[in-house]
């Protein structure tokens, strides 16, 4: 299967991964094509990805890639340069086009739901099973896939006994919006009493490559995804994978989004708390090493057991055919 | 049969005191404590907005009492509407007034949305300004441009004036908190269903009154306070609140996310609610009492969870059942 992703946004990790493990997994020719110069953050979230700008050899490539397309992918929007381009292939709305959310409802890039604004006809319309299908009712929950060269089952972190507790935190963008906030100022007084607290070592990671990140994780025990809006992100994801325990804020709608994109009725085993709460939790964790040490296991079982990508990437197939 | 519920509510509330000026039911309060539910009979009705004491101003003056008034193109009619609202409600006090013209309001569009909010945000000032505005008025928009915009900064509540019928389909403005209407401007129930508040309005001095009263309740959100929309608050008597909630369901017991036959989220909202117990929601989608629980069903519970309502279940009290 031939399948094209597009993407607006420099920051999209998540299509750029479905696009490899679709190619490595499945033997699928799918290629992940995205707008933008990432500036510093050119290594930050899609080195996977082929960036594309306003000039004659990338419409080239992209148009020698479109015009073979039997699925053409599209994640958030479709920008007005691709969308231009792509209008010169004849019949090219014949395709099978599939949009996708990755962002929340009144917040950048989308604000609402953009499917109509695109004039194509729709095969499915998706959204990533966090917090949005609360937003995008209609849309049919999917999973986001989390595949990198450098994450495997096989090399997990340990718990580290005698030592003291090394916690991840790395909010990747920071912003002030209702789903994509990272933080409140409690939440930053709870993580400065952490640091404050010698039974607790804090990694605070802004910047890195995701290679940098999986290495910090392998060798810590716990990961704190965003506990503040009720969603969670891919870092709960590579928590579970590394076999951290996994700290988030996932509400009752998140989980059910969950449990409908994963095709599970099975909870995952994370730790739901609020801003109030993530210092409590670290030190019950801290105080109860059997704990630890079970659900560090647990998260790194689950995740290759029912969220790994040989399970999931067959999900779009699925929604391809 | 709202009629019927609404003679039973004036018998249990009481008659509202008669008054020259405008003024609507905030809340029926039901503030759930570790231990018990205490229920504030009758509701508490407005001020106007002079009269209020606003502690928290003296607190964090620079975080209330800013409005922001979305002046829609150069329509002077729309223009001296805004211009009298200022002079009328927000002259004598200290508020904050911003104007946002809207260059383009035929234009619609993603690229045209991001274009709006990149051109509104030029300077750090304007940014924080209009983020920081808990009340955002919108007149007459040529699109749902600004709507969509409006509900970008998630601690505003956007109430959307109209002296004439909308240019553009009725749905596109679900999600706004209060719609005033003008005599003779007629919306769809679809629309009117699932608005936490509308009125009409026949003078400019009513309009000032419904928005003199509706900005009084457009302060920072309190918190704890439920109003229940749905079934009896003894069922909800065994949940220790954590403040966190903003919808709060009470289900069965050993009720589990259905999978069977759920293809969407909206199925699965549905499910929900059509096996809640009891259902309260934050006072802070709410703007009367009235409002809310005459129209209680099913979409204005998913449109109030599209709007950013985390959920939070709980088992229904067995005394409840």
């Amino acid at each position: 299967m031939k399948i094209v992703h597009i993407s607006p946004s420099v920051l999209a990790g998540a299509p750029g991964m479905l696009a490899d493990a679709q190619r490595e997994l499945l033997g699928h020719h799918s290629v992940h094509f995205r707008v933008g110069d990432p500036g510093p953050h050119r290594d930050l979230m899609s080195p996977n990805s082929i960036e594309i700008t306003n000039n004659a050899i990338d419409r080239e490539a992209f148009l020698v890639h479109l015009a073979d397309a039997e699925v053409i992918h599209v994640h958030n929007f479709l920008p007005p340069l691709l969308l231009r381009w792509a209008a010169s292939i004849p019949a090219i709305y014949d395709r099978t086009w599939i949009y996708q959310v990755h962002s929340p409802t009144h917040e950048r890039p989308l604000f609402g739901d953009l499917s109509a604004d695109h004039g194509v006809r729709w095969h499915a319309k998706l959204a990533v099973c966090h917090a949005h299908p609360r937003m995008f009712p209609d849309f049919r929950p999917i999973p986001n896939v989390l595949y990198r060269p450098f994450i495997s089952q096989k090399v997990h972190a340990a718990p580290s006994p005698g030592g003291p507790l090394r916690v991840v935190h790395s909010p990747s963008t920071h912003s002030q919006g209702r789903w994509s906030a990272k933080s409140d100022p409690l939440f930053e007084l709870e993580m400065d009493r952490l640091k404050a607290d010698p039974r607790v070592t804090v990694e605070t990671l802004e910047g890195v490559s995701p290679r940098k990140v999986a290495m910090t994780r392998h060798v810590s025990q716990v990961s704190i995804d965003e506990v503040i809006t009720g969603g969670f992100h891919l870092v709960s994801y590579e928590g579970l994978a590394a076999g951290n325990v996994v700290i988030n804020g996932a509400d009752a709608l998140s989980h059910a989004a969950f449990a409908l994109g994963f095709r599970t009725a099975e909870p995952p085993p994370w730790i739901v708390t609020d801003s109030a709460g993530v210092h409590q939790e670290i030190v019950h964790l801290i105080n109860d090493p059997g704990r630890l040490a079970e659900l560090m296991a647990a998260g790194h079982d689950y995740f290759w057991r029912v969220m790994a990508p040989a399970r999931v990437v067959p999900f779009y197939d699925e929604i391809y055919a | 049969m709202i009629r019927l519920a609404a003679r039973a509510r004036r018998k249990l509330l009481g008659k509202p005191e008669p008054t020259n000026a405008a003024r609507i039911p905030t809340l029926f309060r039901v503030r759930i404590e570790p231990s018990s539910i205490r229920i504030n009979v009758p509701p508490t009705w407005t001020e106007p907005v002079e009269e209020i004491e606003d502690p928290e101003s003296s607190l964090a003056p620079h975080l209330v009492r800013r409005v922001l008034v979305w002046k829609t193109g150069q329509d002077p009619a729309a223009i001296e509407l805004a211009e009298g609202l200022r002079v009328a409600l927000f002259a004598k006090t200290k508020t904050t007034l911003a104007y946002v013209e809207e260059i383009n309001p035929n234009a619609s569009g993603a690229p045209t949305m991001l274009d709006v909010v990149e051109r509104i945000r030029p300077s750090e000032n304007a940014h924080f300004l209009v983020r920081q505005s808990s009340l955002v008025i919108i007149q007459d928009p040529a699109s749902n441009l600004p709507i969509a915009v409006a509900h970008t900064w998630p601690g505003a509540r956007v109430i959307l004036v109209l002296t004439r019928p909308p240019a553009f389909p009725a749905a596109e403005l679900i999600g706004v908190e209060a719609l005033l209407l003008s005599r003779g401007v007629e919306l769809p129930a679809e629309v009117l269903d699932v608005t936490p508040f509308h009125a009409g309005f026949a003078t400019e001095a009513e309009l000032h009154s419904n928005i003199r009263a509706l900005w009084n309740v457009a302060r920072p959100y309190p918190r704890g306070h439920l109003s229940i929309i749905k079934g009896s608050a003894a069922a909800l008597s065994v949940y220790e609140p954590t403040g966190m909630e903003d919808i709060l369901v009470a289900m069965p017991p050993n009720w589990t996310v259905p999978t069977e036959g759920i293809t969407t989220f909206r199925h699965y909202l549905l499910a929900v609610w059509t096996s809640a117990q009891a259902v309260a929601i934050h006072s802070k989608f709410t703007y009367s009492y009235e409002s809310l629980v005459s129209r209680a069903d099913e979409n204005l519970f998913m449109v109030l969870i599209q709007r950013g309502a985390r959920v939070t279940f709980t088992s229904a009290s067995q005394a409840a059942l």
